[in-house]
């Protein structure tokens, strides 16, 4: 009987103790959490007189003169200032300059390595259509002309290589009239060469000849291939060249991926074994909610589309979010439940 | 039924990432045979704003926007009136008065380069950062010197462009496609 009481006690004890952690936990976070105050402007502030003062001419003296004089340089500014008027400038003067002597190089001649990889057809996977979903979200529209907010870079290339004839159109048409090849190729670079252009015939005339035209050449920010096809391996509807583009997007990643984690080197290889056994997420990992994704070269802080073909498919579990206080909260309370549960049950027998 | 079905085609390729090269450099890397040189418009004044912009343009491939910006504008030209040109000919563009090296960065960053006041009464085409020796260097193309980019230390850059005026301007569309290289292969 005195047994039974002490237990009573004890696990009575046990839930009190783990209801107060909870709830200084609960302080220590909401504490934590709260924002600073903004601070309030000062009231007093008034704005100062202003004080016009006559202009003055300071005090002439000499400036040091540098140890020697580069003539090439100051010939080379000498001319400069010849070909450009000073109303080149801005109406303000400033004073002059230390003379540069910069180092010339001469430009890297294009000598593309890579011969030109028209990527054979892709089998249609039905599972990576989804007309009925957008698949980008809508990008941040930045106010012309201001300098503090440029757009952010865009991670992949789309390049087409045209002719005049009615396939090289219908190509161009598509990502114009296709909902999700226009939404890919707003999210993209995006550059329609034709023969006779000037940029075509100086870098890429040798890497994407003029005889396979019409070619889609789908690739990351440094010229990765992810997909590129060309005359009769462009397929006969948008849809399925999305899909083809999504194919190689897949495998594009995939294999980055696969590089990320060192599994590249065998074939077949374990996801799981390749995962340490250690890994786990803790709530300092999504603060504001949001799922986190590892972090990746491509991301940018104003891209907000976690995936090139990424939906809104999202598969969180919550509980996977939990800190380890809070866990343990919940199992002290479990564990106290279940020892009370278990004496009155015992006591009730007895 | 399913299980037969599942395993007609499982749907996994086996691929391989192929070793990255080497970025290419400068990042905008217009060609020799596209560089503009300066010229002198009627007023007898050199055009080394809109050769610049014309060598940016170029490289944005807009060759024929460049074409028709040279065959229009020549002589002396500022930022606010080249600001003005620009928008009467629905350019849209990013630009800096104050010498923020952020936005060289980012011109950089996206491959597109600017254009800037830089050296003494002149104006160039900045064509990207590179990376020689474990430094930066800004790699610029002068209109009086077509053919060749000249380099300079960052921090030095950044105090002499300041000196020059801080002005920098680029043009928001995208720029010319990068030179495509196999990322992977199919196993």
């Amino acid at each position: 009987m005195i047994n039974d009481t002490i237990r009573i006690r004890l696990s009575l004890g046990l839930i009190v103790v783990a209801i107060v952690h909870a709830i200084l936990l609960g302080v220590v976070f909401t504490a934590l959490h709260n924002k600073p105050a903004q601070p309030q402007p000062e009231q007093s502030w008034t704005v100062p007189n202003y004080r016009p003062t006559s202009p003055s001419v300071g005090t002439i003296e000499k400036l040091q003169e540098p140890q020697s004089v580069n003539l090439q340089a100051q010939g080379e500014i000498k001319q400069q200032i010849r070909n450009c008027p000073p109303n080149c400038l801005p109406q303000r003067v400033y004073p002059a300059p230390a003379v540069v002597q910069p180092t010339i190089v001469q430009p890297t001649v294009v000598t593309p390595t890579v011969t030109p990889t028209v990527a054979p057809a892709v089998p249609v996977t039905p599972n990576f259509v989804d007309v009925s979903k957008p698949t980008q979200e809508p990008l941040v529209v930045t106010p012309v002309s201001n300098p503090a907010a440029p757009p952010p870079k865009k991670s992949y290339q789309i390049a087409l290589f045209v002719n005049t004839d009615a396939t090289s159109q219908r190509l161009q048409e598509w990502f114009t009239q296709n909902k999700q090849l226009a939404a890919l190729k707003e999210s993209c670079e995006f550059q329609v060469y034709t023969a006779s252009n000037a940029i075509y015939k100086t870098r890429y005339a040798d890497i994407v000849p003029a005889e396979q035209f019409p070619v889609v050449l789908f690739q990351d920010a440094t010229g990765g291939h992810i997909h590129a096809a060309g005359r009769s391996m462009i397929p006969s509807t948008p849809d399925e060249l999305y899909s083809d583009l999504r194919h190689g997007y897949t495998l594009y990643k995939q294999a980055k991926e696969a590089q990320k984690t060192g599994a590249v080197k065998t074939k077949g290889y374990s996801w799981d074994d390749a995962i340490t056994p250690t890994l786990y997420l803790s709530a300092e990992d999504c603060p504001d909610g949001y799922c986190p994704t590892p972090p990746s070269e491509d991301r940018r802080p104003f891209d907000r589309v976690r995936d090139l073909f990424d939906g809104a498919k999202d598969t969180r579990n919550a509980l996977l979010w939990l800190s380890a206080g809070e866990i343990a909260t919940v199992a002290l309370i479990g564990i106290a439940a279940v020892l009370l549960v278990f004496i009155l049950i015992k006591r009730g027998i007895s | 039924m399913l299980l037969v079905l599942a395993g007609c085609d499982s749907g996994v390729v086996n691929v391989r990432a192929l070793p990255t090269p080497e970025p290419e450099q400068p990042p905008a890397n217009l060609p020799v045979q596209l560089h503009q040189r300066n010229w002198t418009g009627s007023l007898g004044q050199g055009s080394c704003v809109h050769a610049s912009l014309v060598n940016h343009l170029r490289w944005l491939n807009r060759f024929e926007l460049g074409e028709r910006w040279r065959a229009t504008y020549a002589d002396g030209e500022w930022d606010s009136r080249l600001r003005d040109r620009l928008d009467a000919a629905g350019i849209d563009y990013s630009y800096t008065l104050k010498a923020d090296p952020r936005f060289l960065d980012w011109a950089s960053a996206t491959r597109r380069g600017a254009i800037l006041w830089w050296k003494p009464a002149h104006c160039c085409t900045f064509v990207g950062w590179i990376e020689r020796d474990g430094k930066q260097y800004a790699a610029i193309l002068d209109n009086n010197y077509p053919g060749r980019f000249e380099l300079t230390p960052r921090e030095q850059f950044i105090r002499l462009w300041a000196g020059y005026g801080g002005f920098a301007l680029t043009v928001l569309n995208d720029p010319s496609s990068s030179l495509p290289y196999q990322s992977y292969e199919v196993l």
